[in-house]
């Protein structure tokens, strides 16, 4: 049994809870309108220290800083501080969903924050490699479009061709609104072909008529894509 | 340091720049310790293991670039070393409720937690590590740092959402500073 303390209740709202746990969290929830109050609190708090720095992430680096990195080219080890090596990323640890309703998000992000990407070269190429995959690509993008201007964060829109097979989980995970005023989401895509899963995660930018273009793409293997 | 990994190193600098930030709480400061903490990484850079984060490893490198440049300004300025939880908060709770729930107020607010708290909560909630990946940058044991976002993240709660009560579970139902500007 499980209590609503402040550290359970914290841990819940970064994600840090085992599934199990949660729901025994969420299930106690649904009868604690305090606790509830003091979560949506929480993700208040998080969810405005998530952008509170982000100016620094628009301001232009340092040549000098950029110059220390580039001028360097042959390795010098010589001392041994105890830095640690950590494991590989996980694919699944991408970025943490931060359970958000949309409105809430573009409500804080409309305060003044803003939101950048690094830019990575282009390095892929999506091939498209038969016809009938163009003709999902084309059906699993009007999906995509409809989950990021229908669902809110972390609320998954399932597609399923079951001709081909295909199917794809399209999920939105953050919500942001540009500096142009311009509502931009995250999203994840879970594609599966047969049994070949493939995820990647996308950054999406809305226009006036509705259409959401992505702007970014990172596939699987960690390369970034600027569309 | 190969060409590859300065490539990667140069697209996270704004990144590392807002963590070094958030811990210096000084934009040149910040520079400087992002700069001193490159230098390091440039000679050591053997240390770190390919395919692994580059980002959490930096996080590392300059969070204890900063704790040393610290005790050696305490030990320079002869101040006494300041203890966890002993910081005065300096934070004007009614002056931020009046200027409702800006970005400011919640910068202002994360700047007066003590140092051990604030490198937690840039980790946490704006750098987005988990737990795990946080604990292991500071290399500190797991119950350390949620004790730490524990209390950050009350004081943090306390400083939006109260000008001079607690916020705790049982008086958790005043409305937020958020939800008044979002009806005005």
């Amino acid at each position: 049994m499980i209590t609503l303390d402040e550290s359970t209740l914290i841990a819940y709202v970064d994600g840090e809870l085992d599934a199990q746990t949660a729901r025994e969290v969420e299930h106690k929830l649904a009868a604690d309108a305090n606790a509830r109050k003091y979560v949506e609190h929480l993700r208040e708090v998080v969810a405005l220290s998530r952008v509170a720095f982000n100016d620094t992430l628009h301001e232009v680096v340092p040549q000098a800083l950029k110059d220390t990195i580039l001028g360097s080219s042959a390795t010098q080890g010589s001392q041994s501080e105890n830095v640690v090596a950590f494991a590989p990323r996980a694919k699944s640890e991408w970025k943490r969903a931060l359970p958000m309703a949309a409105a809430v998000a573009c409500l804080l992000l409309g305060l003044g924050g803003g939101y950048q990407y690094s830019e990575t070269a282009s390095t892929n190429a999506v091939k498209l490699a038969s016809f009938s995959m163009q003709q999902d690509q084309v059906a699993m993008n009007s999906a995509l479009n409809q989950a990021l201007e229908v669902n809110l964060d972390n609320d998954t829109h399932t597609w399923v061709n079951p001709n081909t097979g295909r199917s794809a989980a399209l999920t939105p995970v953050h919500t942001y609104q540009d500096k142009s005023g311009k509502f931009c989401r995250e999203y994840r895509k879970d594609t599966t072909t047969g049994d070949q899963k493939e995820t990647t995660f996308g950054l999406a930018c809305r226009n006036d008529q509705g259409t959401w273009k992505t702007r970014y793409l990172i596939l699987e293997d960690g390369e970034g894509q600027n569309l | 340091m190969d060409a590859r990994t300065q490539q990667e190193l140069v697209a996270i600098l704004p990144r590392l720049r807002r963590f070094a930030l958030g811990l210096t709480r000084n934009g040149a400061e910040a520079d400087d310790l992002v700069q001193a903490a490159c230098e390091k990484a440039i000679t050591r850079i053997e240390q770190w293991e390919p395919g692994t984060r580059l980002d959490s490893w930096m996080f590392r490198i300059i969070q204890t670039t900063h704790i040393d440049l610290i005790r050696g300004k305490k030990r320079r300025d002869g101040y006494l070393e300041v203890i966890e939880g002993q910081v005065e908060s300096s934070f004007d709770g009614e002056r931020a409720a009046e200027a409702s729930m800006t970005l400011d107020a919640v910068r202002r607010a994360i700047y007066t937690l003590p140092d051990e708290q604030r490198a937690v909560v840039m980790m946490v909630s704006v750098e987005g590590l988990s737990y795990k990946e946080a604990a292991e940058v500071l290399q500190i044991p797991m119950g350390t740092l949620t004790s730490r976002l524990v209390r950050a993240r009350t004081a943090l709660a306390r400083m939006m959402y109260e000008q001079d009560g607690d916020l705790n579970l049982t008086n958790a139902d005043k409305i937020s500073p958020l939800e008044r500007g979002a009806t005005t």
